[in-house]
Formats: C-alpha cells, structure tokens, sequence
C-alpha cells in the first residue's frame, strides 16, 4: 500500500468506530455539541500521531516482552501533556471533557494502532496511518455531535440553527439527544449503515472480495 | 526474533520511562504559569459571583479590573478582628488556599465535635465588602473544607444584617463528575439564598438536610449527592462558629468592630 491508501482506508473501509468498533466510549461520552467534540477529536489526534511515531522509531529496540507496557508509557505521557495543555489554554472545555482527556489513554484505537501497525512499519508510514485514523475518528465524532447539538439544543457551535420553543421558534429540542444512549443509536444507524454500504460494494463484480487485513485481529472491541 | 537479555530489557524500560518522565515535567514547566493565571481569573470569579458583581457576559479584563476594585479586607483568625497590615502583602492578591503544609502562616484550632472540619486554619484570610453607599450590602467569606473524596472551596456571601445568606459559589472541588460536582449548580445554589445562618442564641445552626427545605436553617441536599452537599453544609456550619468566622461576625453585628465603607 501507497502512502495515500494508509489516510484514506482509515476514512470508511477501515474505520476504527464504524467498522473496527472501537474508541466507543469516548464517542458516547463527549459527543453532546460540537466544541468538546472538536477539542476531544483534536486530542486523540495529537496523540494516536505522537505515539505511533515514537513507537514507529522505537520498533527496533523495544523487547518483544514488555512492549505493550512501554507503549501504554509512551501513548500515558502524550496523554498527560496534552491534558495540561488543555487546563492551560482551554480551562472551560478541559473542564467539560473532564475525565475524558485521561482516558485517551485507554482509548483503544490509539493502543491498537500502535500494537497493529506502528510495531511493524516505519516512521512515515506509521505517520500516515495515525493521521488516517485519527481523521476517521474525528470525522465520526463530529458528524454524531453535530447531530447531538442540532437536535438537542437546536445550536451548532452554540450558534443557533433551529429556532428552539423556548425562544420563541417552532423548533421542540429532543431532549433525548442530549443524553449518551442517543449517541448509542447514532453509531448504531452509523454502523448500519456503512456495512450496508461495503455488503453492496462488495457483491458488485468489479470490486474485489474483501479480506480483513491480519493486524485487525489483534484489536480488541472493549475500548 | 533473538531472545532478549534481561539486562538490555530494563535498560530500555528505563531509557522509556526517563525519556517520558523528562517530556511531561518539561511540559508541566511551561504551562504551569499559564494555569496558574487561569486559576486566578477563576478565583476572581467567583468572589464576584459572591459578590453579586458578576454580569452574565464579561472579559476577563473585566473581571480583573472588577475585582481589583473590590473593598478587601485582612482577617487575623486568631484575634478574630481585621488587620490593616499583614505579613502577607497585598490582600488581593493573597490566596491564603495555597499555603503549603507546615507553613508558619497556619493556625491550630483546637477540634472538637467537628472533626472532620480543618485544624489548621491559614492566619489571614482575605475577605470582601460590597458597599452600597454608607451601608454594607454583602460580605464575602471564602470557606474550606473536606468534601467526600476532596477539600471544598466555597464563597459564601452573606447579607449587610450579617445573618442571612445573599449567596453561595463553590469555587475549586474534586467531587465526582457528574454526580458531586453537582454542588455547582446555579439551582441547587440559589436556594441557599435566604437561608438563616444563626439561630436565636446565637449559634452557627445552617445544615443540609433530607426534606423540609422551608425551614430557613435547612437547605434541602442533592438526591445522589447526598455526602458531598452535606459536607458543604458542615463546612459553612464550621465557618460561620466560634473557630470561624463566628466572633468576628458577632463583633460586627453588635457594633463592638467599627466598619466603615472605604
């Protein structure tokens, strides 16, 4: 594979939430509106790019044994940093995200990157694949808290799209949107959907059969 | 793959953990002043929250420069009257919660029922009065204590007749998210507001308590956060006594303490 396919596969054929269902919790958790979201996207990015690449360079030293523990140290320490950056210049968000940030660190998708492909492949290989990833990641994140927001609160970005009742529009917020289970149907429909899409794209004669790539096997769906 | 000598093992383990130790402790560095310029900003905050000086939408320029204009006032805590001069400098700028342990600024109270509640009380603690033309509108008292799983900071704001509450704001907690941080409710908070602090005799008598919130020394807690509202109760019930705040308030009320707008 090409430079080009390590972004794009992660994008839809790959997707870590959608196909690999993994990082669920954190989706779930932070995808009430936009702006956390943004932020939380923007972490888990910074750090699935920052671990792959150490890990990518570290390949040839570190011992077979307990690699799984220096990674976890490497991916914890982005995590610690990100996070203080977080309380230094966004105070109010860090704060809505709360535990969140922390728990990138058990966010599988970024563990399971870095055990199923940085391990194996170089410095700018394993670049490309944490940025096609973590895009794939954002991209899911924000698509659901876009929804959330609109449907819950009837704002995008707290700018207000759908004229709520209690301002005096027609638009009734659903309540529901801003509680997790309706991020749980989102995925679902999300998920639903895209395996739809790859069943038909896979029955037509000219695409060729789909073959879960190896390393997929590794990855754990608790995360 | 080669079979691994357990001396390289930990050689790499600890190149790892030094290398990561040295990246978070550098970053830590660097941020720590900007942090620390945010706390400040949210302690200002909140004492203008207190205050009742907070407007819905406001810079934080505007928050400093509101802030700065406060009337603040130096407590002694062990002689219980207000100094002009302290030992700790400017009383605006003083955050007596950030005294480290064993600090010579720190003051032994004598525990007695309430232990739960600090024993070491900081000397000087920076209070704040709103005036409104000659007459005292609010006085705002920060208070501490333990929460369930953390210290509780709080400003609570009393009324000018020095025995009702105006306001109260939970500044700094380590509650749980989403279930004790919910002590930071503007609604909960709000039926504070009114609540009667000392009883006929005298006594620091405000709790939080299941049921009966029309009594005006009872504030209904929190269903799920039961633990961590009552523990706030303790804290002003604590505050607001004899270690506290309560003889300095006694002293005013009865115009023992002379108190003049500045």
């Amino acid at each position: 594979m090409n430079y080009r396919q390590y972004l794009t596969r992660p994008l839809l054929d790959e997707n870590p939430i959608t196909v690999q269902v993994l990082g669920l919790c954190s989706a779930l958790a932070v995808s009430r509106s936009l702006r956390p979201a943004l932020i939380m996207a923007a972490s888990v990015f910074c750090v699935l790019v920052f671990s792959n690449l150490a890990v990518s360079l570290l390949r040839g030293v570190l011992p077979r044994s307990i690699r799984l523990i220096l990674e976890v140290t490497i991916i914890a320490s982005a995590v610690i940093v990100v996070d203080e950056t977080l309380k230094a210049y966004a105070p109010d968000i860090s704060q809505v995200l709360s535990v969140f940030v922390g728990l990138i660190i058990t966010n599988c998708i970024v563990l399971g990157r870095a055990e199923a492909f940085a391990m194996r492949h170089g410095p700018l290989e394993s670049v490309a694949d944490a940025v096609g990833n973590g895009a794939a990641y954002a991209g899911i994140l924000l698509l659901v808290a876009a929804i959330r927001e609109t449907l819950g609160s009837g704002t995008l970005l707290e700018l207000p799209i759908l004229p709520t009742t209690a301002s005096g529009g027609w638009y009734p917020p659903n309540e529901m949107m801003l509680y997790a289970p309706s991020a749980f149907f989102i995925i679902g429909l999300l998920i639903w959907g895209v395996a739809a899409w790859r069943h038909k794209a896979n029955r037509s004669p000219h695409s060729e059969l789909e073959t879960q790539p190896a390393h997929l096997k590794y990855q754990e769906t608790a995360g | 793959m080669a079979t691994e000598k357990i001396g390289r093992t930990l050689l790499v383990a600890a190149a790892v953990a030094l290398g990561c130790s040295a990246m978070v402790s550098l970053a830590i560095q660097f941020l720590r002043p900007v942090q620390d310029a945010y706390a400040q900003l949210g302690r200002n905050r909140a004492v203008l929250a207190a205050a009742g000086e907070l407007p819905e939408t406001v810079s934080d320029r505007m928050v400093v420069s509101r802030y700065l204009d406060l009337d603040v006032r130096m407590v002694d805590m062990s002689s219980q009257v207000f100094v002009d001069s302290s030992p700790v400098g400017d009383a605006r700028l003083y955050d007596h919660w950030a005294l480290g342990e064993g600090s010579p600024l720190l003051l032994h109270v004598s525990a007695e029922a309430t232990s739960d509640q600090p024993s070491l009380l900081p000397r000087y603690v920076p209070v704040y009065l709103v005036w409104e033309g000659q007459t005292l509108h609010r006085l705002v008292l920060p208070i501490h204590g333990q929460g369930m799983w953390s210290t509780i900071y709080a400003y609570l704001a009393l009324n000018g007749d020095l025995s009702t509450v105006a306001a109260m704001q939970v500044y700094r907690h380590g509650e749980t998210p989403g279930i004790g941080d919910r002590i930071e409710d503007p609604k909960w908070l709000s039926t504070w507001i009114g609540k009667r602090v000392y009883d006929d005799t005298g006594r620091s008598q405000l709790h939080v308590t299941r049921g009966s919130s029309d009594s005006p020394y009872r504030v209904n807690l929190i269903t799920g956060a039961s633990v961590t509202s009552e523990a706030l109760g303790n804290i002003v019930r604590f505050w607001l006594g004899p270690q506290g705040y309560g003889p300095l308030l006694q002293a005013l009320r009865g115009s023992t303490l002379p108190l003049n707008p500045p």
